[in-house]
């Protein structure tokens, strides 16, 4: 069903984080950008729609207080609002904002500047017409307001609800989805100016590392390798899924067809189409097994889901696989 | 990243370099009270209390230089002197085998049962001295004390900075090409099928839920056959570890070789802490490490070889600085690599040769072909 393209080659090696991919389609400019973190830096490969030019662009995360030596990155996502795209990076210590194409840092925000004391930013995603909403370590979710220009970010909200450390964050229409270290996934609605909580799926011990939501669908893909898909309002469990042999590390929903990726540990790409409902359902499609690779970020590439690219550890380049 | 890392980097790390030194003093054929003594020593420094102490405080990883200047001098806190090369290959050795661990483990916290099976191997090595015994028992305390309660997110935590510091070393390593978990290429061989991680299921079900919550299974297939485990490994002093990842590696009768040396020196691009920060909290452990060992030298100093014999040493300490200049030659013929498929072949028969042989000339072979 998918056949294998033309890689694209990085800068640098892929880091072992889960959701390292993120990928902004410029339709007008014919133009695909993917970013992938290594270690402190993040790679940006700016490839044509034709594949004829690929052109390599590095963001270097530095932060006010060199004394402390470079951070780590641990997630970078491009975050598509009505008003205006930004490029969001979270480190071990704090969360930056760069316009998309990396060249210049929007706004920066703290986190930690304790060395004995970690308080790391991660689950990235954007919600209404202006806000950024990022996840952190002690649980709680910042909510950032983004001026359509200009530099005057502001704090808007804090969300509370989680007890561990967010893993991902995923937004579409009213619905904004959370999930934690401990596999607890929550659904807030965003209505204007405020978050509440809609729906609440206790987890059981196994890290919940990306989450996906597609209409009134919540995908959850777990470290255990399961995949459990939920209805948004009610948080009724549709179907799970023995779906991967070790940890899940990426999820990602084609918004147009509802087909879902997984990729895991155990080197395998999953496809599975998604069905909408009180107790959503979920149905297998497609398996590839990618050589030796433990795949850490997967994509798709346009809306219908045509095209996948994915990462893994310790590797150069982001690998595609096309529907024919 | 997580501040928890360094203990079991640095305790995974010197097992390893127990394992090596005790199989190439073996093979060396050095007297037994010696042997015991180098080994009890060097236990005796890496569980040294205070030094503990400092490495389980919260904290980030050392850079790599650092990391390898500490077992620089942890190697020779005894009467055994290694050179350069011996030295460098000792080390490679050692990351190599850990990094295959980590990367291998079926789940983040079988990395706290590695460490404990290369704690039992210390305690082995260490039985003899009451002290030392003594010291590996509290360092026991201290990983159960700081591990055994964390939750699978922070051993994922773990996992992922420690494979951040492996991340770009490629080091191919003889036992692991031989016994066909390690490509040419420096990566691990990745089979799917096998053991599954404890306390999940085999891959190939669809449980679906109707709205009034009744079930019904749908098959799908699951990639490979896997088998689904049942005991966890024990935490317990004397438990059973149920993996074999951190245990002895070596024998006597099966010596070690490296080859391709690591493209890290050239691979820097900025994302390593190593260039720029001079590492304060490193550079004070350094410092305790030095005054731990001392002058405590005596006259019954030996020299340890980690190659086969003394020429293949000084063959290997004079190829390095070529091998190092002309490493990036090396990257672009690997890429050619996937478009020649003739050359591919040609490469294939080198590496054959490579993997077989134990002679001088294919150390030489695999150094330009890697």
């Amino acid at each position: 069903m998918f056949r294998k393209d033309k890689p694209i080659t990085l800068k640098g090696s892929t880091s072992f984080l889960c959701n390292n991919l993120s990928v902004y389609v410029m339709p007008e400019k014919k133009q695909l950008n993917y970013a992938v973190v290594h270690k402190s830096v993040v790679n940006i490969a700016c490839a044509t729609t034709d594949g004829t030019s690929v052109t390599g662009r590095q963001v270097a995360c530095k932060e006010p207080s060199a004394a402390q030596g470079l951070p780590f990155v641990m997630q970078s996502k491009w975050v598509i609002l009505p008003s205006r795209t930004v490029l969001v990076l979270t480190t071990h210590r704090g969360i930056q904002i760069y316009e998309p194409d990396g060249s210049a840092m929007i706004y920066w925000h703290a986190l930690s500047d304790s060395m004995d004391k970690s308080n790391y930013g991660k689950g990235i995603c954007g919600a209404g017409d202006n806000l950024i909403c990022v996840g952190t370590e002690s649980g709680a979710i910042l909510v950032f307001e983004i001026p359509p220009k200009g530099t005057n970010v502001t704090l808007f909200d804090t969300v509370k609800g989680h007890k561990s450390p967010i893993t991902d964050l995923a937004a579409e229409g009213e619905f904004m989805v959370s999930a934690d270290d401990l596999g607890t996934i929550m659904v807030w609605r965003c209505s204007g100016s405020k978050f509440s909580q809609v729906s609440c799926v206790r987890g059981c011990g196994w890290p919940c590392n990306s989450v996906a939501v597609w209409k009134d669908v919540v995908v959850g893909g777990f470290s255990s390798g399961h995949i459990r898909v939920y209805n948004a309002a009610s948080g009724t469990l549709g179907a799970e899924v023995t779906a991967h042999a070790r940890s899940i590390n990426a999820v990602h929903v084609a918004c147009e067809s509802g087909m879902l990726l997984t990729v895991s540990d155990d080197t395998f790409l999953k496809i599975w189409q998604l069905k909408t409902g009180a107790a959503p359902q979920i149905e297998h499609r497609y398996s590839e097994c990618v050589t030796d690779l433990q795949l850490v970020g997967g994509n798709f590439v346009d809306k219908q889901g045509r095209a996948v690219c994915i990462t893994g550890y310790d590797s150069n380049e982001i690998q595609f696989f096309i529907k024919g | 990243m997580s501040l928890k890392t360094l203990p079991l980097l640095f305790i995974n790390l010197g097992g390893e370099m127990m394992y090596i030194l005790d199989q190439r003093l073996r093979a060396q054929n050095i007297p037994q009270e010696k042997a015991k003594k180098v080994l009890n020593d060097i236990v005796a420094t890496m569980f040294n209390k205070r030094f503990m102490e400092e490495l389980f405080k919260p904290q980030a990883l050392y850079s790599k230089k650092a990391m390898r200047t500490v077992f620089d001098r942890l190697a020779h806190a005894s009467i055994m002197r290694l050179n350069a090369a011996s030295m460098d290959k000792l080390y490679d050795l050692m990351t190599m085998a850990f990094k295959y661990q980590v990367s291998l483990a079926l789940r983040p916290k079988d990395i706290i049962l590695i460490t404990l099976n290369h704690m039992d191997a210390m305690r082995a090595y260490v039985e003899g001295s009451t002290t030392v015994r003594g010291q590996v028992d509290t360092v026991y305390k201290m990983l159960i004390d700081t591990y055994a309660s964390l939750s699978n997110g922070e051993f994922q935590l773990i996992r992922q900075t420690l494979l951040s510091f492996f991340q770009d070393m490629h080091i191919r390593v003889s036992i692991f090409l031989k016994d066909k978990v390690q490509n040419n290429n420096g990566r691990f061989i990745l089979t799917p099928g096998g053991n599954l991680p404890f306390g999940t299921e085999v891959p190939g079900v669809i449980r679906s839920y109707d709205a009034s919550g009744t079930s019904r299974n749908i098959g799908f297939q699951g990639g490979a056959a896997y088998v689904a485990v049942t005991r966890e490994g024990s935490f317990d002093a004397k438990g059973d570890r149920s993996t074999r990842l951190g245990t002895n590696m070596y024998s006597a009768a099966r010596p070690v070789e490296t080859s391709g040396h690591s493209t890290s020196k050239s691979v820097m691009q900025g994302g390593d802490m190593d260039t720029s920060n001079p590492d304060p909290l490193a550079k004070a452990h350094l410092d305790l490490l030095s005054q731990l060992i001392g002058a405590d030298v005596t006259k019954n100093e030996f020299r340890l070889n980690l190659f086969q014999n003394d020429q293949e040493e000084e063959e290997a300490a004079s190829i390095q600085p070529i091998e190092t200049a002309e490493s990036k030659v090396v990257n672009i013929d690997a890429s050619k690599k996937k478009q020649s498929s003739e050359l591919s072949k040609i490469m294939g028969e080198m590496t054959l040769e490579d993997g077989g042989a134990d002679g001088g000339d294919s150390d030489l072979l695999s150094l330009m072909d890697s």
